[in-house]
């Protein structure tokens, strides 16, 4: 058979049934839903809202970053989150919005760096669903965590270590804990990432934005403030996806990069011994 | 002239529930065929879909700009497929592989069944990107702005994507 025809089977098999379903579907459709109800209420707040959501995940990661020492990320030196979730109002409908926007990948592909006057220290992170991640620092030290059990690398002593994670614990989130919850895991941090965001939300103020085209596709550059930190995002137009969020902070007069995260992967299949070390 | 999916929002909010079928005609074989990437049965992606459409319809309220149903709602299918497989994932007494039906159901056609075993196969070998342009070519019409829409990507972008997707397709599917 042609390739053309094979392809143009394939999809017809997606038309087999198409007027049934659709009569099933809207069968069950509930009636009270939409009573005629055409404006919504639209407050700057909404409008903001959309194009933030998207990128409240990175800003709490870049957040996070700023917190971390920039000359060593050594695993014992880690600090709590010191961002109280505290629950700001939002209307419902904006909220509905932004929790279904915000992107819940199956794996992610970062780099995220930290600047401090002419230092910078970075580190490669990879994730996958559910729990798995690796991170490699510009140290050479390497962190794995996979089903279950956390793997070490010391390139100074050259010693790897195996530890059995028994209890993530919500207690003392360190930095991976802390990643990993913004990547879509309510499990370990409930309801905390939806108010984190939230909150963000409430305290950020767009700047500016313009339409870009980064990496081929169609794109927005949004810079918002939030207290004295101002980040540059570059926010997919058509899905909800985050490519870089850059993070800048005002001191002693003079804007300084502070964090940068790079998005260089998604929903790509990792295999399992990336989250090993042998 | 055809109504747009702006348009046809607009009246579904109003409480046209056939305006949503008009919806559903334009864009629940691209949704099945999104389901299907990630199921690999017919049945299973029809019942997947039907759960798009639904979610779709009660939270269509909150889809600000109405002329961006289409990447919406494209977004929505690929969450509902991620929930899918981590409930595969999760269920440790799920063979890998999904089961497929002891019956041939009144949904499916077994002389297509092995043809589209080898092409989903084959399809399951492409990145995502080039399966959404096959998809989008073949299930929307050869329309760039449609796909520019839904995909979010220029028009000659669009049109290298396909091209690689159908050369790569084409080489696994002669590979034999």
């Amino acid at each position: 058979m042609k390739f053309d025809d094979k392809l143009k089977n394939y999809y017809n098999q997606l038309n087999n049934n198409h007027d049934q379903l659709r009569d099933e579907l809207l069968a069950k459709l509930p009636d009270d839903v939409y009573t005629g109800r055409l404006e919504f209420i639209r407050s700057p707040l909404r409008i903001a809202a959309k194009f933030i959501s998207a990128a409240a995940a990175v800003l709490l990661v870049a957040a996070g970053l700023s917190m971390l020492s920039t000359d060593d990320f050594n695993l014992n030196n880690y600090s709590s989150t010191n961002e109280v979730a505290t629950i700001q109002s939002a209307e419902n409908l904006a909220w509905a919005e932004i929790t279904e926007l915000i992107s819940r990948p199956e794996s992610l592909h970062c780099k995220m760096t930290t600047f401090s006057g002419r230092n910078e220290s970075s580190m490669l992170f990879w994730w996958q669903q559910p729990n798995d991640h690796r991170m490699e620092f510009t140290n050479g030290m390497i962190n794995a965590a996979s089903d279950g059990k956390y793997y070490t690398y010391n390139p100074e002593t050259k010693k790897k270590d195996k530890y059995n994670v028994k209890n993530a614990g919500y207690d003392a989130v360190n930095p991976s804990q802390f990643i990993l919850g913004l990547m879509g895991m309510p499990s370990m941090f409930p309801g905390w990432i939806e108010s984190s965001a939230e909150k963000f939300i409430d305290q950020s103020q767009i700047v500016s934005s313009k339409e870009i085209t980064f990496k081929e596709r169609l794109c927005y550059e949004i810079v918002a403030n939030r207290d004295s930190s101002k980040v540059e995002y570059i926010i997919d137009q058509f899905e909800p996806t985050i490519y870089k969020a850059t993070q800048y902070e005002t001191r002693n007069g003079k804007e300084i990069k502070v964090s940068e995260i790079e998005i260089l992967e998604l929903n790509k299949v990792y295999p399992e011994t990336l989250f090993k070390l042998p | 002239m055809s109504i747009s999916d702006a348009d046809l929002v607009k009246k579904v909010l109003q409480g046209d529930q056939n305006a949503f079928g008009q919806l559903y005609d334009k864009y629940a074989r691209l949704v099945r065929a999104i389901c299907y990437d990630t199921t690999g049965d017919v049945t299973q992606a029809q019942d997947l879909g039907q759960e798009v459409f639904l979610r779709a319809y009660n939270k269509l309220e909150v889809l600000q700009d109405h002329d961006r149903f289409s990447p919406w709602l494209v977004s929505m299918a690929r969450n509902v497929c991620r929930e899918f497989r981590r409930s595969k994932f999760r269920d440790k007494h799920v063979l890998m592989g999904f089961d497929t039906p002891e019956e041939t159901t009144e949904y499916e056609t077994v002389s297509q069944h092995d043809i589209s075993d080898e092409v989903h196969d084959a399809m399951m070998q492409l990145d995502e990107d080039e399966r959404m342009a096959l998809h989008v070519y073949y299930l929307q019409g050869n329309d760039p702005k449609k796909a520019q829409e839904i995909l979010g990507i220029s028009r000659s972008s669009f049109y290298r994507l396909l091209e690689k997707a159908r050369e790569n397709l084409h080489k696994l599917l002669t590979e034999e």
